[in-house]
């Protein structure tokens, strides 16, 4: 368990405060799901908001695959996030759900990242979604909304990046142009500790 | 008797004519067909999913014609015989229910009443049950997702995720109704965003993936006022009434001209409740006749009425076993159907005044301990069972503070 920490973490109860927090910020999030009125289904919204679903597409298995492997580590360095993939028919699938909110982390190619991140083809209809990287490896992105909690970023880059499960993942350095990559997983990356309370 | 008199009868005319005409394309009745096109709702000029009299209609049919629909099971959805849970985690609210239609009958008013006679449901060869979490009557017990996938014919559902269970089929439009008048989308909207400001649970008008695009989409010209397809309301719609089988009329209250009968969201089979969530859910071909009563809609004002004979008989188990309850739960506990009322006067009290909720619940929670126990299932096959199989009834409604529910389950679809 300790090598999924971060160098600051000490021993002790590192991880389980970041439970904690993971807790915290998964209620705050789901309050302001509720309270923002983009909540279309709220029971459903619930259960997305108190687990990390990792959107997959059942026409890239590779992208599904990476996605079982991701929500297995999370389950083990950080049980509470309760991930647990979402497979969608088709690409699309994944891109109309962040947009519409319904859901938040969906892992797909690197060239569908940049079509969905600037609303083209094959997401013309959806329109440009907002998105940050959190983790990506050569052909993938792990991809949330700009508005992802900052904490919840953070931890997701430290479990995934920092782990051993040989999933090639990484923190990419922020290019310009790019899609940016998120305040939280950059700050992992960066070594820059999570503050305790910080939920954003 | 009569049946088996009725099956030695034919071979023996037939015999006696020495031969018989092949009648297949002998047509006596006129009949308008709703056509499916394409593979989802978004794909199909036939197709919507939101109400506003601004949708228009995609056919035009007189009274006593045959009226059929290709419908679309209810999450418009990819599923298949294949699909595992994780395939649930990903789906698209936003497109709940494809619906057929709307079909303007000709000479219907607002203000008539629209018989609409169910004639045929012809059932696609796949269906499937599911247990969405946070969503079900029993949603804080079953907090994880699972699919249950039927092969479907015209006499019965498997599955291999319920072995051993078939249950026979008693298909149903789920969702069946008429477009409301601007009058109704108003009052209706009103209402909802009374009750969602509440802290109850309601779905304002959602664009993305609303369809008809043009009308309901995020440029639609409508966009803020289409209402969503999930609660049944005045005009039918999401009813899930499962006794509204083949043969029995639905008596619908026109709102528009034209009435804009639509129809989708068929169900193989159903308990009455649907506890689950979902009944076996799938894509069918329906086709009805319509009737026009004039000037009477003002007799149908909470919901839509329904008429019919013995059908109802067909539905009664051979043998059962029921459970009964009362407004009784744990100290402490809130039932999640109650949550927006606020706990403080509900959660200390073990005994509830009149409450029908909670005596279904306890009803439904002892069901499924009693079919894990009897049949070595886990207690979401039971609850899936309930879903498709059992009937939530009302006992009583006087005996106070203890009104009763009863869960009576069939047990001759369970061979073990």
């Amino acid at each position: 368990m300790s090598r999924f920490r971060a160098p600051w973490v000490g021993t002790g109860c590192g991880i389980a405060m970041h439970r904690r927090r993971f807790l915290t910020a998964t209620a705050a999030l789901a309050g302001a799901g509720l309270l923002s009125g983009h909540a279309p289904y709220r029971q459903w919204v619930v259960y997305r908001q108190t687990h990390l679903v990792i959107l997959t597409s059942r026409d890239d298995p590779g992208a599904d695959d990476l996605g079982e492997k991701c929500a297995a580590v999370m389950r083990t360095v950080l049980p509470e996030s309760k991930a647990a993939v979402g497979r969608g028919p088709r690409v699309q699938r994944i891109a109309s759900l962040i947009a519409s909110r319904q859901a938040e982390v969906g892992i797909v190619s690197q060239a569908n990242a940049a079509a969905m991140f600037h609303g083209e083809a094959p997401f013309g209809d959806i329109g440009a979604i907002p998105l940050r990287v959190l983790v990506q490896n050569d052909v993938y992105r792990m991809v949330c909304r700009d508005d992802f909690p900052r904490q919840h970023a953070y931890l997701i880059a430290e479990a995934l990046a920092g782990s051993d499960a040989e999933l090639g993942l990484v923190v990419p350095k922020q290019n310009e142009g790019d899609i940016p990559v998120h305040a939280g997983a950059l700050a992992f990356a960066s070594g820059v500790p999570l503050e305790t309370g910080e939920s954003r | 008797m009569k049946m088996r008199a009725f099956v030695l009868a034919v071979p023996v005319l037939l015999f006696a004519a020495g031969s018989y005409a092949d009648t297949t394309d002998v047509k006596t009745q006129s009949r308008v067909l709703v056509k499916k096109m394409g593979k989802h709702c978004v794909d199909d000029p036939n197709c919507f999913n939101r109400y506003h009299p601004a949708i228009k209609p995609v056919a035009t049919a007189k009274p006593g014609q045959l009226l059929t629909y290709e419908t679309r099971d209810a999450l418009d959805s990819d599923l298949n015989v294949n699909s595992v849970p994780k395939d649930l985690g990903a789906v698209d609210l936003n497109y709940v229910h494809p619906l057929t239609g709307p079909v303007y009958i000709e000479g219907a008013k607002r203000g008539d009443v629209l018989a609409v006679t169910l004639i045929d449901i012809e059932p696609d060869e796949y269906g499937y049950t599911t247990v969405v979490p946070g969503f079900g009557f029993l949603r804080d017990r079953f907090t994880e997702p699972f699919i249950a996938n039927w092969k479907l014919n015209h006499l019965e559902a498997v599955s291999d995720q319920l072995p051993g269970v078939r249950i026979p089929f008693n298909g149903f439009m789920g969702t069946v109704g008429v477009m409301p008048g601007e009058p109704e989308v108003d009052a209706w909207e009103a209402r909802e965003t009374q009750l969602g400001k509440a802290g109850g649970v309601a779905l304002p008008p959602q664009p993305t993936g609303a369809l008809p695009a043009a009308v309901c989409g995020p440029n639609g010209s409508h966009k803020d006022k289409c209402l969503r397809t999930i609660p049944p309301r005045e005009n039918g719609g999401n009813m899930d009434i499962k006794q509204m089988v083949v043969g029995t009329t639905l008596l619908l209250p026109c709102f528009v001209d034209g009435c804009g009968l639509f129809i989708g969201d068929v169900h193989f089979a159903q308990g009455d409740g649907e506890v689950a969530g979902t009944a076996i859910e799938m894509g069918a071909t329906v086709t009805v006749r319509t009737e026009i009563r004039k000037g009477m809609a003002a007799m149908i004002k909470t919901g839509p009425h329904f008429e019919g004979g013995s059908q109802i008989k067909q539905l009664e188990p051979d043998r059962f076993y029921a459970t009964i309850s009362y407004p009784i739960k744990k100290a402490g506990e809130i039932p999640p159907q109650h949550k927006y009322l606020g706990g403080d006067k509900i959660g200390p009290l073990v005994n509830l005044s009149e409450d029908l909720t909670v005596a279904a619940r306890g009803a439904l929670n002892e069901m499924i301990d009693w079919l894990v126990k009897t049949y070595g299932w886990t207690p979401v096959q039971a609850y899936v069972y309930a879903s498709v199989a059992c009937d939530l009834r009302i006992g009583n409604v006087v005996d106070v503070p203890n009104y009763a529910v009863s869960t009576i389950c069939p047990l001759e679809h369970i061979r073990k």
